[in-house]
């Protein structure tokens, strides 16, 4: 605190004008002991400069330009592959700039992810990077280990990390096993991380993607705690009610640009950094505005679940659930309820130990995936890139699995791959696939046309019910109204659908009846959408009745 | 004319990628067939000879005269159905290293079904026999892929337990039971009477290896291969039962270990005798590394280690240069294929910045 003092002092009294001030003297200011001089002009701390960036096949940043000040949270906008996430990665030392250069406190620096820590540059990636059977202690003294000698201070490692846990709300000890914590607790833990070796700069890539409502306000308190104690916070997001809420400056990307830079707070609207972003007028999202589901017939049902999984933990416990023709049912509930195995076991990926399955009156309990999709039933998986796609084969490849030996494809043995080139053509044009061509491997789409892909896949085989999971995570705002249109057209022709998402907003606006999940059962069931709050929702999400 | 070279053209610029990773691949195992003829050629200095002259025999001992081609060709062919068996284990995540139990299991079955049927016709002996070889190799096969795909088990160490496993029961049989033939200086077994023609076993295995192109390319079981091969998760959730698939695979190189016996019992050997399919299985292996999974270069592959075991003769002949240093090669070709020094990466990378500078 001295040498703080020491410094302001030194600044008074020279009366020159300094370029740069240190994050303790930012403090001091904040908390009213001292003054900037008049006309002094704060200069950023992180400036990056016409940054360039490639990637096979992509130009990733195309002369980015980039400044965060202290004390400041700048959110960072734009649609998926818009080149935000890289620019980030190069402000954080993972990847390299081709061009341009990095100034942090005004001096040229290049550096990698240890020269970043150095440098308290501090990042919160999406999926967090932490060992589950590691606690909370030893996960956030990781690669930043205090040392006493040749041992591990732990003691004081100790005091500090419950100094954090107790200023972030968290009543839990750091002896933890971080298996054993919420995924909001686990972000928490991530930010802490950051801040034991006292980053200055914080980078949080996505951070409310997990998080339940409620998750999220406490994030944004964290995030307002931090910009008071003089540390910088770029916040990335495609959110963009959050980008307005959090950010002091609003930075737009897209296709590797900057569209609109120094969106101040106070005097931007969501429609503003929407039009920035995907660069047309109309932006608004497509919800479905015929909500009705009485009179509709049930034609799925499922009963008293129960599912334990590997670990022998409830995953599932007594979960029921029944869909009508032509609804879409919404399963809402904070991720790790049991949403994963209740779809996996829906369509026979799991085994349930106990309860009951019926389509139509049909029996399902014990088929298999290939009888209960030959039943009609379809499943958009929530992980798109593993279970949804090969991703090193063609579009062909794709979507002729599961009905390879449907004769329109094959006789018997031998596959017509001309028949099937011709299907896959009418597939592109009907479900406007784009960026196809012979032979590509659809790991070269963007996320958007590979969940086309998808769909088209389960559409075409005319199920009765589809299990849509996540169908719209990490698309962008074009790829988000084309997937929801096509539900709901689907829906509308008399589809059931049973759809599972993590942002709040997409259920309630797609869904004619919504059930939470809680701990493998569920928890309330909403008719009435239209009437309902999303706190009353977040509530039923943290299991109250 | 014009329209086809410009549409050639395209494509190659859109599978720039690819062809650079086929160069690449094919880069790789030239470099490692280089680098382990110069290091045994530094050995062969060492042991006082010539590596030039030491090689040049070796050339000559398998491509000099009509007969060394033939020797060659016949080296090869077990190893071309070897390479194949373990590319098609490989393409489902199946590392087929127990193929030498697999010979071992279908020769022995072989011989004991040959001396159950004696004075039968001739015609359904052969069957039979054939028939046993090919579901012997299969099932032992299965018991390493089953431990894998049902049990979670590495098939690697089972199937290295396997191979010793069925070497020492080789043993036994032909010192212990119906099918040895004592009274001989070395234990063998009964002789298998009926003989295959040599080039008959060529033809067969062209066969072979066009009815493997044509599955793996245009048939359903081919594409489900390869979809699981790929992504098993997916094909899974798609309604393929990767597990099934998975097994089928093994079982199908497990089968084609068969046939590649039969060749060698009923075109060769006649006999089994200790130990006569040691290490054999690693030969399949190093070609199907060359080759990276690709016919023509597992061809290619196969006929460079044929050519070194034929060669080898006359290098004894000729030289005082050990045979052992065709095992050397090929076990350092077999070292380097493994390591594959070049990256892809490089080259894409750079081909990128060139593109930049245009």
């Amino acid at each position: 605190m001295r040498k703080n003092q020491n410094f302001l002092f030194t600044y008074e009294k020279n009366e020159r004008s300094i370029t740069c001030i240190d994050i303790y003297t930012y403090r001091c200011i904040s908390k009213g002991k001292g003054k900037l001089k008049k006309g002094f002009e704060m200069k950023p701390i992180v400036e990056m400069r016409n940054i360039v960036k490639r990637f096979p096949g992509v130009l990733a940043n195309d002369h980015v330009n980039f400044d965060l000040f202290l004390g400041e949270a700048h959110a960072l906008v734009g649609e998926n592959g818009a080149g935000k996430s890289t620019l980030m990665k190069i402000l954080y030392g993972q990847q390299r700039p081709e061009e341009g250069e990095i100034l942090i406190d005004g001096k040229k620096c290049s550096y990698d992810i240890t020269g970043a820590r150095q440098l308290k540059i501090g990042m919160v990636h999406q999926n967090f990077m932490q060992i589950p059977d590691f606690s909370i202690l030893e996960n956030i003294i990781l690669g930043n280990t205090p040392c006493k000698g040749i041992a591990i201070d732990y003691k004081g490692a100790e005091k500090e990390v419950t100094k954090y846990l107790k200023q972030f709300g968290m009543n839990v000890s750091p002896s933890t096993k971080i298996k054993n914590l919420s995924v909001g607790e686990r972000q928490k833990i991530e930010i802490i991380k950051a801040l034991f070796f006292d980053a200055r700069i914080l980078i949080l890539d996505e951070p409310t993607a997990v998080l339940i409502p409620q998750e999220s306000d406490e994030l944004f308190g964290i995030i307002e705690q931090l910009k008071a104690e003089g540390r910088s916070i770029v916040f990335i997001s495609h959110k963009l009610r959050e980008v307005i809420k959090v950010g002091d400056r609003i930075t737009v990307m897209r296709k590797g640009r900057v569209t609109n830079s120094n969106l101040l707070r106070g005097n931007v609207t969501e429609t503003d950094v929407a039009q920035a972003m995907i660069g047309k007028q109309n932006v608004d999202l497509i919800a479905n505005n015929d909500k009705n589901s009485e009179s509709k017939q049930t034609i799925f049902t499922a009963k008293n679940l129960w599912y334990f999984n590997e670990q022998g933990i409830a995953k599932l416990r007594d979960m029921s659930l029944s869909v009508k023709a032509g609804e879409i049912l919404g399963i809402g509930g904070v991720e790790g309820n049991g949403q994963t195995e209740l779809i996996r076991t829906l369509i026979g990926l799991h085994t349930p130990c106990h309860g009951e399955i019926t389509l139509e009156g049909v029996d399902l309990t014990s088929a298999t995936v290939a009888e209960r999709r030959d039943a009609g039933m379809g499943y958009v998986s929530e992980d798109r890139m593993t279970e949804g796609l090969v991703l090193n084969g063609t579009i062909e490849d794709n979507v002729i699995a599961g009905v390879e030996s449907n004769p329109e494809f094959s006789n018997h043995l031998v596959l017509k791959n001309s028949a099937i080139s011709a299907y896959c053509n009418k597939l592109i044009k009907q479900y406007d696939i784009m960026g196809l061509t012979p032979g590509k491997y659809v790991k070269m789409l963007s996320g958007g046309n590979m969940q086309k892909i998808v769909l088209a896949r389960e559409i075409e085989r005319k199920p009765k019910v589809l299990i849509a999971a996540q169908p719209t995570r990490g698309l962008d705002i074009g790829a988000i109204n084309a997937v929801r249109e096509l539900l709901l057209a689907e829906r509308d022709k008399g589809l059931a659908i049973i759809l599972i998402s993590a942002d709040l907003e997409e259920l309630m606006s797609l869904s004619d009846r919504m059930i939470i999940m809680y701990e493998g059962h569920v928890s309330g069931e909403i008719t009435d959408i239209l009437h309902t709050t999303e706190a009353e929702i977040g509530l039923l999400m943290g299991g109250a009745n | 004319m014009e329209s086809s070279n410009k549409k050639l053209a395209a494509m190659r610029n859109k599978n720039k990628d690819e062809y650079i990773n086929t160069l690449v691949k094919t880069g790789n195992s030239l470099l490692a067939i280089l680098l382990a003829f110069a290091i045994c050629g530094i050995m062969v200095v060492f042991s006082g000879e010539n590596p030039f002259s030491a090689y040049g025999v070796l050339l000559k001992g398998a491509f000099g005269s009509g007969s060394a081609w033939i020797n060659t060709i016949r080296y090869a062919i077990p190893i071309v159905l070897l390479a194949f068996s373990f590319a098609l284990c490989d393409r489902c995540g199946y590392f087929n290293i127990s193929q030498e139990s697999q010979m071992y299991s279908s020769a022995l079955m072989m011989v004991m079904v040959s001396e159950w049927t004696v004075g039968w016709p001739t015609f359904i002996r052969v069957v039979l026999i054939i028939l046993s070889a090919c579901v012997a190799g299969a099932v032992a096969c299965l018991i390493p892929a089953i431990a894998k795909f049902k049990l979670g088990v590495s098939e690697i160490v089972v199937g290295v337990m396997m191979n010793y496993l069925m070497a020492y029961l080789n043993k036994h049989m032909i010192a212990f039971s119906f099918i040895a033939k004592l009274g001989g200086a070395s234990m063998m077994s009964y002789k298998i009477p009926e003989h295959m023609s040599p080039s008959f076993i060529f033809i067969t295995v062209v066969i072979i290896i066009a009815i493997y192109q044509f599955m793996m390319r245009k048939t359903i079981p081919g594409y489900r291969l390869t979809v699981v091969g790929k992504n098993p998760v997916f094909s899974e959730a798609c309604g393929i039962p990767s597990v099934k698939v998975m097994l089928t695979s093994a079982a199908l190189g497990g089968l084609l270990v068969g046939i590649c016996t039969v060749g060698e019992m009923l075109g060769y050997y006649h006999i089994i005798y200790a130990d006569f399919a040691a290490n054999i299985g690693f030969n399949g292996m190093t070609a199907a590394l060359l080759g990276s999974g690709g016919p023509i270069g597992m061809v290619l592959g196969a006929v460079l280690l044929g050519a070194l075991k034929s060669g080898s003769v006359l290098l004894a002949v000729l030289t005082s240069v050990p045979t052992e240093l065709v095992d050397c090669v090929q076990g350092f070709v077999m070292f380097f294929a493994t390591i594959s020094i070049i990256n892809p990466k490089w080259f894409i990378r750079s081909s990128k910045a060139s593109k930049k500078e245009v």
